[in-house]
């Protein structure tokens, strides 16, 4: 799929790839503002293959606009301008040509309240599909190949033609991460995804995180500390804009380098 | 009032009692060695029989951790505090253990047996004191230079075991008689040895709070 306007083409995907600890993204000197407001400040951290990357941060830290960013969700504000680099295959994302709706494909986007379409379980699996003009028989694969691997199949596969809005919260959120992996992505970017859910279906949403992790790239943003610890291979710690510290999951949550990220964790922060 | 203030107070109460257990091991093996130089076979039973205190004390401590654990989600040189203060309650239960073994070694001696107590169990014993006043000091001040300091102190009651059992055997060979009372002094310097080898391995415990790495002080 073309993500720049011009002929430049992004690989082909491949998604029996095995884990390893390559950037996919790389985050270079980013800086997001809100007209005056410079929301994130030279931020540089390398987005790993295959792995779960959370930002955490108290409220107005930043992660969510930096989130934002790497798929230009961002563009919709008329007062936000970034500089530096996203690079991603060769490409810096934050490039004026590049095709944001392509970009949005290939690396996907699951919000903080579910938000399914007020349309039966299977229609908002195909509702995109059907823009990019896929054939119907295709169609069927991939409902159900999306629904298994956002771990909900066994829970609707005998009703979707059921509105998804009869779905419980956690099954709807799987059903929103099953829609945006029905666009074959290889980033997910998940903010806040179980903010809103209740212990159990928070504990299936992170078991799945941690499957779709195999096939995956997987950028989150909680305010879930113990959520950040369990799930993720890597933790950026963000304050006012700054990224205080970027490293290893364990690392930083068994021995922070920096004391601001040690207070944070720790519930100390003043 | 800081934030999470309420979880820092029970962990300052946690650590009190902590250093309270090891005040209590202390006196253990303090009563212990005076029943040994006095062959007071009463007074040993008696150090058994607290011995039992301390290890409730040592369950207490442990269960106490495990709720803090479950219930603050603690992480970081928290989660490392509670983890050393399960370390350093097991330590100072051995410790008392090793009282309680001196103790049985002066009821199986006896209250007339022939021999006297070698000088170096006592020498042992008082620089194991000092010890444990040192690793109380490290831990309440979270310090790692009070922690080198076990380390040279075991490097003094180990060369003082090396002597004794060195004499102990030159004595038991002119003495066969006397074996059964010599191996029970001999147990009891090895009593004192392992002791400070656990007030040691406290040493290691505050390095590992403070560093986040494990140390050996014990080579």
């Amino acid at each position: 799929m073309d993500m720049v306007e011009n002929n430049m083409k992004t690989k082909p995907l491949d998604k029996s790839k095995e884990i390893n600890s390559v950037p996919l993204l790389q985050l270079d000197e980013l800086s997001v503002y809100y007209g005056e407001n410079h929301a994130v400040k030279n931020v540089s951290m390398p987005i790993e293959e295959n792995k779960v990357t959370a930002f955490i941060g108290p409220s107005g830290c930043g992660k969510s606009t930096l989130l934002r960013t790497i798929n230009r969700m961002n563009d919709q504000i008329s007062i936000a301008r970034y500089e530096g680099n996203i690079e991603y295959e060769g490409l810096n994302l934050l490039e004026k040509n590049i095709d944001v709706v392509a970009l949005r494909k290939e690396i996907g986007m699951v919000f903080q309240e579910p938000n399914p379409f007020p349309k039966p379980i299977k229609e908002n699996i195909t509702h995109a599909l059907k823009f990019m003009g896929m054939k119907k028989k295709d169609m069927e694969e991939v409902v159900e190949n999306s629904l298994k691997q956002a771990a909900i199949w066994d829970e609707v596969k005998d009703r979707l033609k059921s509105s998804a809005l009869s779905l419980s919260g956690g099954q709807q959120q799987r059903l929103c991460i099953a829609r945006a992996l029905a666009l074959k992505p290889r980033v997910l970017l998940l903010d806040e995804p179980t903010s809103a859910l209740d212990p159990i279906s928070s504990a299936k949403v992170e078991d799945l995180i941690i499957e779709l992790k195999k096939h995956y790239t997987i950028v989150i943003v909680t305010h879930n500390m113990e959520q950040a610890a369990r799930i993720s291979d890597n933790t950026a710690f963000m304050y006012n804009g700054d990224l205080v510290e970027f490293g290893n999951t364990s690392q930083l949550f068994t021995n922070p380098k920096e004391k601001r990220t040690e207070d944070y964790i720790s519930g100390k922060f003043s | 009032m800081p934030t999470r203030g309420h979880f820092s107070e029970e962990l300052k109460d946690l650590k009190a009692d902590i250093r309270t257990l090891a005040e209590d091991t202390k006196h253990a093996l303090q009563k212990a060695i005076t029943a040994l130089h006095n062959s007071d076979v009463k007074q040993a039973h008696q150090i058994i029989e607290e011995d039992k205190r301390i290890d409730k004390k040592e369950e207490e401590i442990n269960e106490r951790v495990m709720i803090l654990i479950a219930k603050q989600q603690p992480v970081a040189t928290d989660l490392r505090r509670l983890i050393i203060a399960i370390k350093i309650t097991t330590d100072l239960e051995r410790m008392a253990d090793h009282a309680k073994n001196i103790s049985k070694a002066t009821i199986h001696l006896g209250e007339d047996h022939p021999i006297s107590i070698h000088p170096s169990i006592k020498e042992m014993a008082e620089v194991a004191f000092d010890m444990v006043d040192i690793a109380n000091k490290a831990y309440e001040h979270e310090d790692i230079s009070f922690a080198h300091k076990l380390s040279e102190m075991d490097d003094i009651v180990d060369k003082k075991y090396g002597e004794m059992i060195k004499e102990l055997l030159e004595l038991t060979a002119n003495n066969p008689d006397q074996i059964q009372y010599l191996m029970q002094m001999a147990f009891s310097a090895r009593y004192i040895e392992r002791f400070a080898d656990h007030i040691t391995n406290i040493g290691e415990e505050i390095f590992f709070l403070i560093k986040g790495r494990s140390y050996d002080l014990n080579e």
